[in-house]
């Protein structure tokens, strides 16, 4: 029996989402489940809706939802659009008295469509127009009967678990599943475990499924933003600066936590950067991260990286720009601004993942690269990847030799000029030397002489030349049909969804996944029949791509992609329409 | 060691009778008599007529770009403590652009040493005010008198948290050369304000005008008279105005790094 289950836990933020989406999780991929699970919420630190959603049987996200674990009203009145028919709908009894004018702490806009789509009616009499199976329960009698029982720890952090449990247990898991969940998810876990017995009990009664087991696997669970951190430590990070920034400091909290890293907070993103060049200069394997305006700052510094030719990884965690825009929520905006960062011919390397596992790939493949290479590696991720949540194999990490140095530190040359491009790297420290970022001679001299300045330059050009040639067959994906009616192009983490809906298109699909982005590569020979982008973006690689697209497919909602709105964009396509926007997620 | 040891062949692009020779010759003559490896010593500097200093004075240095040689130095430092690491630019590099990592150094106390080439002037882009140019003031080639107040680098280093905190003069090498001897031996961050006067476009603050002004400070002024002497205009003390011993960040740094086990792969 194929499983194939998407569901979403919502409440407010604060509410303890974050704990109930990890015990969902934790609890399918303890039965032997795939699991893929996103997480949503406002810039905000307390009271907004705040929503896991979780994919069981797959690795992306798809609509419509074939069950709602509402731990608020809000939960309901947000994702009402997005319950199928026949979907299951876990809530409290008080919230179906609720009108969407009771709640203040939805936006403005959403309210208004509400209304004007149901007027204000209590939550009960909209939903008896919906095909769903509503279960409430009394969670305020269950609190009352926790309390009574004895329980006073900060009680209403409950509520979480009582719902999810019922949830889980209506969608088939068994209850031992779900306490093996509850017991790994918190260190004190008896008045958790206390509510889920109260919760399921109300419900045993009820119609249920079980699922059979799946295939188990050892394996770990973990956010884009910790697959990340945890191949950095695994490559032998030995230093990392960064500035605090959503969505990317989790990553960097996590290598200062468990990681053997010199870990830094600097004053600024300028400094992230620049301590880390320093500290790569003096030999250390070094990194940073940001996001869109943290990488904004860092441009004047990629420049120097590639003129003083310094390896360094700069973690790019996309959000929805541009400026601050929406900081919590995903995009690929920063697509041309990695390309292009830095000032003059500042030739870097664009890696972009696709997945958790390619983030970890493509993490451990940056630092060969910046330190093969002695340039600039930026990782293009984004929001989508940092706090979404899947079970990873532990093979996806591997080690990597200690930094190599070479050169004589008698007459040593930092900028030498060699046949490859690629000059001796002694740290400083070890040889007198220059390390400029002026125009220099092969010592690091400045010089403004024409001769020397022609032959820097085409150094730097050969050794560019070199690396495109070394990543030019690892620089993009191809999957689907060879010969194909359609090609998508796309990159990123549109992958999955991608890959999700040319099975279910009926027309012979091809999609090319761009791994890396700079060097960019000749796509001329692999885009066969019609061409469409797909990106979350104004249209930033149909630009790259420029004269060759014959559609575009974006998405600027800042939400993630899901696979039934690439399906349904592709036969739009195919049905004439040029310019197509995914609009899917709330 | 002796002071040619720390020469290269590098031509000195600085304007005949620029105070910029006097820090030259004075910082060779300190490396010279601390006897610091040019291997293990790493000057870091910024962008200006000063910054080029670290093509004059054989090292492992590094140009960096405008306002950005604090946080390259404290990379470099974080990374290899046994290495001498000093900072040099301009009042407009460190205190300008790069006020906020003039703070940051404070702040964390890294042992490293920041000479500032102090002379109130942009004059590689040609003779704009820099942060420390008084206010009023009209040079040769600005447009208007200067409307904005001066910053006080030792007031300001001094609400930072650094170390050492001193003043020099540049064209009075021997004291000068003490002092930064002093600030190399003095473990945590140290500043150093080199009043230097730029013979082409401050001519204001010309070796005469420092010269009816300037003396000496017999020792380290006591905590009650600390901030009088620093925010002295009309006469300008020189000297050692501040030391603390206090633990350094990498330092601290150093008890941190490695606690964390091995992750299992």
């Amino acid at each position: 029996m194929k499983v194939d289950l998407s569901f979403a836990i919502g409440g407010f933020q604060g509410g303890g989402i974050e704990s109930a989406g990890q015990i969902a999780l934790r609890a399918f991929v303890l039965k032997g489940y795939e699991v893929f699970g996103s997480r949503e919420f406002h810039s905000n630190i307390i009271g907004a809706h705040s929503y896991f959603h979780i994919r069981v049987g797959g690795k992306a996200l798809k609509l419509p939802l074939n069950a709602l674990i509402a731990l608020d009203a809000e939960s309901i009145f947000t994702h009402l659009q997005n319950l199928g028919d026949g979907a299951l709908l876990v809530c409290d009894e008080h919230s179906l008295k609720t009108k969407v004018s009771e709640i203040p702490s939805m936006s403005r806009s959403l309210k208004k469509r509400i209304e004007q789509a149901h007027g204000d009616l209590t939550l009960e009499k909209i939903l008896a127009n919906y095909k769903i199976r509503v279960v409430a329960i009394s969670m305020k009698d269950l609190l009352k009967e926790l309390i009574a029982g004895g329980q006073s720890l900060s009680i209403s952090r409950v509520l979480n678990v009582m719902g999810t449990s019922v949830g889980l247990y209506l969608l088939g898991l068994d209850k031992e599943t779900i306490k093996k969940a509850i017991e790994k998810q918190f260190t004190d876990s008896q008045t958790n475990l206390r509510a889920m017995e109260m919760a399921i009990k109300e419900v045993e009664e009820l119609d249920r499924k079980e699922l059979p087991d799946g295939k188990k696997e050892d394996k770990l669970i973990l956010s884009g933003n910790e697959a990340v951190a945890m191949a950095k430590i695994s490559s032998g990070l030995e230093f990392l600066s960064f500035y605090p920034i959503t969505p990317a400091t989790d990553e960097s909290l996590y290598i200062e936590k468990n990681g053997k890293a010199i870990t830094i907070q600097a004053e600024d993103e300028i400094s992230a950067i620049a301590m880390a060049l320093g500290a790569s200069l003096a030999g250390l394997r070094a990194s940073t991260s940001t996001s869109g305006p943290g990488f904004s700052l860092m441009n004047e510094m990629i420049s120097f990286a590639v003129q003083a030719e310094i390896p360094i990884v700069i973690t790019l965690w996309m959000r929805a720009s541009p400026s601050t825009g929406i900081a919590t929520r995903t995009s690929q905006q920063d697509l041309l601004h990695s390309i292009f960062s830095g000032h003059g011919d500042t030739q870097k390397v664009v890696i972009a993942s696709g997945d958790h596992r390619e983030a970890i790939e493509d993490t451990i493949k940056a630092f060969e690269l910046a330190e093969e290479f002695q340039i600039p590696v930026i990782h293009l991720l984004d929001k989508f990847i940092a706090s979404s949540i899947t079970a990873i194999d532990k093979t996806a990490f591997r080690n990597l030799p200690n930094r190599k140095f070479n050169g004589e530190s008698e007459g040593y040359l930092r900028y030498k000029l060699t046949e490859d491009g690629i000059s001796p790297f002694l740290p400083v420290g070890r040889a007198t030397m220059i390390v400029s970022s002026l125009e220099h001679d092969e010592y690091g001299f400045a010089t403004e002489d024409p001769v020397d300045r022609e032959k820097m330059m085409l150094k730097r050009i050969r050794k560019f030349e070199k690396l495109a040639k070394s990543v030019s067959k690892e620089s993009y994906c191809v999957y689907g049909e060879k010969e194909a009616e359609i090609t998508l192009v796309s990159f990123g983490s549109t992958k999955n969804a991608i890959l999700e809906a040319i099975e279910e298109l009926d027309v012979s699909t091809k999609f090319i996944q761009l791994r890396i982005l700079n060097p960019f590569p000749d796509l001329s020979k692999e885009m066969v029949g019609k061409v469409i982008c797909i990106e979350s973006n104004a249209g930033q690689l149909s630009f790259l791509l420029r004269g060759r697209v014959d559609g575009i497919v974006r998405k600027l909602n800042a939400r993630p992609i899901y696979v039934n709105e690439v399906v349904k964009a592709v036969k739009d396509f195919l049905s004439g329409k040029k310019e197509v926007i995914m609009s899917e997620g709330v | 060691m002796k002071e040619y040891d720390y020469k290269t062949d590098a031509w000195v692009q600085w304007c005949p009778g620029c105070g910029n020779y006097g820090v030259l010759s004075a910082l060779r003559k300190a490396l010279a008599e601390l006897k610091i490896d040019p291997k293990k010593l790493v000057i870091v500097s910024g962008i200006g007529c000063s910054s080029r200093i670290v093509y004059y004075i054989r090292g492992s240095n590094v140009h960096t770009v405008h306002g950005r040689a604090i946080p390259v130095a404290s990379g470099i430092k974080l990374a290899n403590p046994g290495l001498t690491v000093l900072v040099a630019g301009g009042d407009g590099d460190i205190l300008g652009i790069g006020a906020g990592h003039f703070v940051a150094l404070g702040r964390r106390n890294i042992d490293l040493k920041v000479l500032i080439h102090d002379n109130a002037v942009y004059g590689l882009t040609k003779g704009q005010a820099g942060p420390t140019l008084p206010s009023g003031v009209k040079l040769r080639a600005m447009n208007y008198a200067n409307i904005h107040e001066a910053v006080n680098p030792l007031l300001l280093a001094l609400a930072s948290g650094y170390a050492f905190i001193a003043r020099a003069f540049a064209y009075h090498v021997k004291e000068l050369k003490e002092i930064i001897k002093e600030a190399i031996l003095h473990r945590g961050s140290a500043v150093v304000d080199i009043l230097q006067p730029c013979v082409t476009y401050n001519d204001l603050m010309t070796r005469e005008w420092f010269e009816k002004r300037i003396y000496y400070l017999e020792s380290p002024p006591n905590e009650s008279e600390l901030l009088q002497r620093m925010k002295e205009v009309d006469r300008i003390p020189l000297g050692v105005f501040y030391k603390a011993e206090k633990e350094t960040f990498d330092q601290k740094m150093a008890l941190m790094v490695g606690k964390n086990k091995d992750l299992k792969t």
